[in-house]
């Protein structure tokens, strides 16, 4: 820690390469454990990428039944382009690499601007960076990451420049970071109002009411807002499973550094003010909060793991004690998160049998809500279900023409089930819902059959 | 010893003994209790205690089936649960008294403590085959030692041995975890003189009990979110909530009620570290049992000890208040009627209430019919009883039943209950398609049912339900199908 107290150069070095071991971490697990790095939401996020910004931008998803927007970015504009020159999955890592480190080397910036040392906002930094949201942010197709880097730099450049023209690239930054949807709107709005107050200028209202102009006259475009809140009270927490979170370590450290900067509440309100509205939000709006609440807790971190280091123990078997449970815990988190790749696989099969449905006269398809994303890129087609759906009414008809009656009203031509489906998916049993309608063989035939894949037309 | 304090050692002699003889005379365990008496079956034979059964996971904190693993290679299982039962009451009152003694500084006090919580009628609702007694009996040394509080590296290790003995044991250390964060919280609001060690200790055993949590609880708290909290019961379950009366009941009037005003008394007008850890304690056990974190059993019990503890304090102030009175050369007189007063009414209670739970546990007849069941019918059959049979059936007949009360990693635990509860009152083809559904081969409908629930009309119906067995307690057969066209 003194070498770096003493050389900031050496502290941003070393930044440099933890940011791209963690943003890499996802796609080696990946590679260690034969699973997808193309996993769940990462195919909607490959699928976008292959779509034109100029036509995409806006747009409605081609692939809805229910006529949503599509949720096109900047980022998936940036893979499009890149794509051009470089293979799609290096396009992806490149983009998800460089923006980590820029996140990362603007973070530190702010903390340094903010009055932290330089070793309490590297150990904040380092805090942040080996959060598994942190990975799951830059190290798997990911939109937000982009946005969240985008919002800092806004912040920073606001804070650090005097003249107007710091002003307006600041504003340009945070209108960007809107592009990225409706929470990140939300969130940018917050970190602006922040940086306001401690920091008033003269035109300060002005780019606040420019920047609140840029949103009504955005939202006329429809900013996607389809990120839902967390499930209270575990999902933030990445060691229950929940991908995108923080270890329970991170909070509980998080705790104490709150009790520790509470004695310096009046210099650092506004981190209390933001990790108070970051956290309700989440549970309450969207659980894209998760990324900016880790900024927060990173600073948290750092100061309790300082208080822990420097501060004065009576018994200092405890204090060893302590150091080396957080370590455990830490460690214990980014194993879980690494353990969690190996769950993260498709079956050849499965794939195999949604590539032959791409060639297949058009209709919407019906299948588990969790291979969604994977149905529209392979197949083409539209699906019934996309993750977290708000019921699974379809699956549930066990009357065969009243099954038909529902499937029809949607359009849905195709019916894809698996073994997993089958047992625990969707389905608990053989003869249960739709699996009991499906024997009519005047309605339903099956048109494929081929390692425990079934495809099913419908009338 | 002065004869007052005499009198109360015979009089918690006494409470062991009978406790011995009623835990001793029992047909039957605890629920519970046949749980552990199938862990430590597994133990004996495996060494390891049976964390996957019927395709579901156990989520086990073993170190209570262990010690009656190693108790029966002397004295059987059943008789191991017994024993281990007996002598965890035994040193339970003993911590009373110690601690009692300790934080009044009094011994007749200690004494008085430790009766009281021997007339508890709690004990009889833990009596065999509880792993809260062991938990509380380590509970009592944690806080014992926290009272003799000091910077030793030994002092310090073993408290935190304690403090790891605790999580093998029961979820009580999550209770304690919660209990010393509100602790520390009073200290700090009010300001109260205390040692930053206690603080240091505080924070590590959060963080201890946070790791060991994660580790041994993820998946049930992926599975069911908050509801692990709640340990996964069934909503019908959670609204089971005992009376205030049958708690002051279960913790007997005058312990209650003396616990009660030392807590008030301490809390507000004395600041004693002690009371406020009493008081942590108590808050947290309140809490737990509303929002089923623990059973309400469970939680009359720990808080029936935590009350007894505080008793001490009223005991003597109020004989330091008698000294100080015309009336002090009655002291002894005094304080002979008021524990002839908490013999009275701890037996008139005690009688009552040991009949309750003998009514409530499963009688010679329901045991025997258990036992037909392992031994004349397929092993593979799953079997259908009230949800808190379930785990003597799969001890004692090795079969696999459709509800027992191990909720923690059941899926749709509502939905099962629900169809449990249904099953008893709805009328036969309904029960017929849920006994399909859960593919149920055997029903068993205990003495114990026949009190609860009355008989369903369907059972009657021998071209549907065959009976199998009856000598009170009746096994049937179901043979009818439920088809849907």
């Amino acid at each position: 820690m003194k070498r770096i107290n003493k050389s900031p150069t050496t502290a941003l070095i070393f930044l440099v390469i933890a940011s791209f071991i963690a943003s890499a971490f996802p796609f080696i697990m990946s590679v260690i454990n034969s699973s997808d790095f193309f996993y769940g939401d990462a195919q909607y996020h490959l699928r976008l990428s292959r779509y034109n910004p100029l036509e995409s931008f806006a747009k409605a998803d081609p692939l809805s039944m229910y006529g949503e927007k599509l949720n096109y970015t900047p980022y998936h504009a940036l893979i499009f382009i890149l794509s051009k020159f470089l293979p799609l999955l290096l396009s992806f890592l490149l983009v998800g690499a460089i923006s980590g480190v820029m996140c990362i080397l603007v973070y530190y910036a702010l903390l340094l601007r903010l009055g932290l040392g330089v070793s309490k906002a590297f150990v904040a930094c380092i805090v942040a960076l080996f959060t598994p949201a942190f990975m799951h942010l830059y190290g798997t197709p990911n939109s937000d990451g982009l946005a969240i880097v985008a919002v800092l730099a806004a912040i920073l450049i606001y804070m650090n420049t005097r003249n107007l023209i710091g002003g307006i690239i600041s504003f340009l930054l945070f209108s960007f970071a809107v592009t990225f949807g409706f929470w990140h709107a939300f969130f940018c709005s917050m970190f602006i109002i922040v940086a306001v107050i401690i920091d008033r200028r003269r035109y300060s209202l002005a780019l606040f009411g420019a920047y609140i102009l840029f949103l009504a006259l955005f939202s006329r475009f429809g900013i996607v807002s389809n990120i839902r809140p967390a499930v209270f009270p575990f999902g933030i927490f990445s060691d229950l499973g929940f991908n995108s979170g923080i270890g329970i370590f991170t909070f509980l450290l998080s705790v104490i550094g709150a009790y520790v900067l509470w004695k310096r509440r009046q210099e650092f309100w506004f981190l209390f003010l933001l990790a108070v509205t970051f956290l309700v939000s989440i549970f309450t709006f969207s659980s894209v909060g998760v990324y900016y609440l880790l900024l927060i807790l990173g600073i948290f971190c750092s100061a309790a793991i300082f208080r822990l280091m420097e501060g004065e123990f009576e018994l200092e078997f405890i204090r060893k004690l302590v150091i080396v449970v957080v370590l455990f815990g830490f460690t214990f988190s980014l194993f879980i998160y690494g353990s969690g790749f190996t769950k993260n696989k498709y079956e050849g099969s499965l794939l195999e049998s949604f590539r032959w449905l791409e060639n297949k006269p058009t209709g919407s398809v019906l299948t588990a809500p969790d291979y969604g994303f994977l149905a529209q890129n392979l197949a083409g087609k539209p699906v019934a279900y996309t993750p977290n759906p708000d019921n699974m009414s379809l699956f549930g008809y066990r009357n065969p023409l009243s099954a038909s009656a529902a499937l029809a009203s949607r359009e849905i031509k195709y019916i894809v089930i698996d073994q997993p489906m089958r047992y625990g998916l969707v389905w608990d049993r053989d003869d249960e819902g739709l699996l009991f309608a499906l024997r009519d063989s005047t309605i339903f035939k099956k048109i494929y059959d081929k390692g425990g894949v079934e495809i099913w037309s419908v009338g | 010893m002065k004869w007052v304090q005499a009198f109360l050692l015979i009089v918690i002699l006494g409470e062991i003994a009978s406790f011995s003889i009623f835990t001793l005379q029992a047909d039957s365990l605890l629920d519970e209790g046949y749980f552990h008496m199938r862990q430590a079956g597994n133990i004996l034979k495996n060494w390891v205690p049976l964390s996957h059964d019927q395709g579901r996971e156990l989520i086990v904190l073993p170190l209570y089936d262990y010690l009656i693993a190693a108790l029966s290679l002397f004295t059987g299982l059943l008789l191991a649960i017994k024993i281990l039962s007996i002598f965890l009451m035994f040193a339970i009152l003993l911590f009373i008294f110690l601690i009692s003694r300790k934080i009044t500084g009094n011994q007749t006090a200690g004494l008085f403590s430790a009766s009281l919580a021997g007339m508890m009628s709690a004990f009889y609702f833990n009596f065999a085959g509880a792993a809260i007694l062991l938990a509380i009996f380590i509970l009592l040394i944690f806080i014992f030692m926290l009272t003799k509080y000091s910077t030793r590296k030994k002092f310090i290790f073993i408290l935190l041995a304690l403090f790891l003995i605790l999580m093998f044991t029961h979820v009580l250390y999550l209770v304690l975890v919660l209990s010393l964060l509100v602790y520390m919280f009073f200290l700090k609001m009010e300001d109260v003189k205390h040692e930053q060690g206690e603080i240091e200790i505080i924070v590590c055993i959060v963080f201890i009990a946070a790791w060991f949590s994660i580790v041994f609880f993820r998946d049930s708290l992926f599975l069911h979110g908050v509801r692990a909290l709640f340990g996964n019961l069934p909503s019908g379950l959670r609204s089971q909530l005992p009376s205030i009366i049958q708690v002051i009941i279960q913790i007997g009037i005058i312990a209650f009620f003396f616990g009660i005003y030392a807590a008030y008394n301490y809390l507000f007008m004395k600041k004693n570290k002690i009371i406020y850890l009493c008081v942590s304690l108590l808050l947290v056990f309140f809490f737990s049992v509303l929002f089923s974190s623990i059973s309400p059993r469970e939680g009359i019990l720990a808080s029936g000890i935590i009350l007894c503890i505080l008793s001490s304090f009223v005991w003597r102030d109020f004989f330091v208040f008698i000294e100080k009175t015309h009336i002090s050369k009655f002291k002894q007189f005094i304080q002979i009627g008021i524990i002839l007063l908490v013999i009275v009414m701890g037996i008139l209670i005690l009688m009552h209430e040991q009949n309750v739970v003998k009514s409530s546990l499963l009688s010679k007849n329901d045991l025997e019919a258990i036992r037909w069941i392992g031994n004349n019918t397929g092993k593979d059959k799953t079997v259908f009883s009230l949800y808190d049979e379930g785990n003597a059936i799969e001890a004692i007949a090795s079969h696999p039943v459709f509800l027992d009360s191990s909720f923690l990693l059941t899926k749709n635990s509502d939905e099962v209950f629900n169809d449990s509860q249904k099953v008893l009152s709805t009328y036969e083809t309904e029960a017929v398609r849920l006994l399909n559904k859960h593919s149920i081969k055997i029903f068993f409908y205990s003495q114990r049912a026949h009190v609860l629930y009355p008989k369903p009309e369907y059972l009657n119906d021998g071209s549907c339900f065959e009976l199998l067995f009856d000598n009170g307690a009746s096994v049937y057969q179901p043979k009818c199908e439920v088809v849907q066209g």
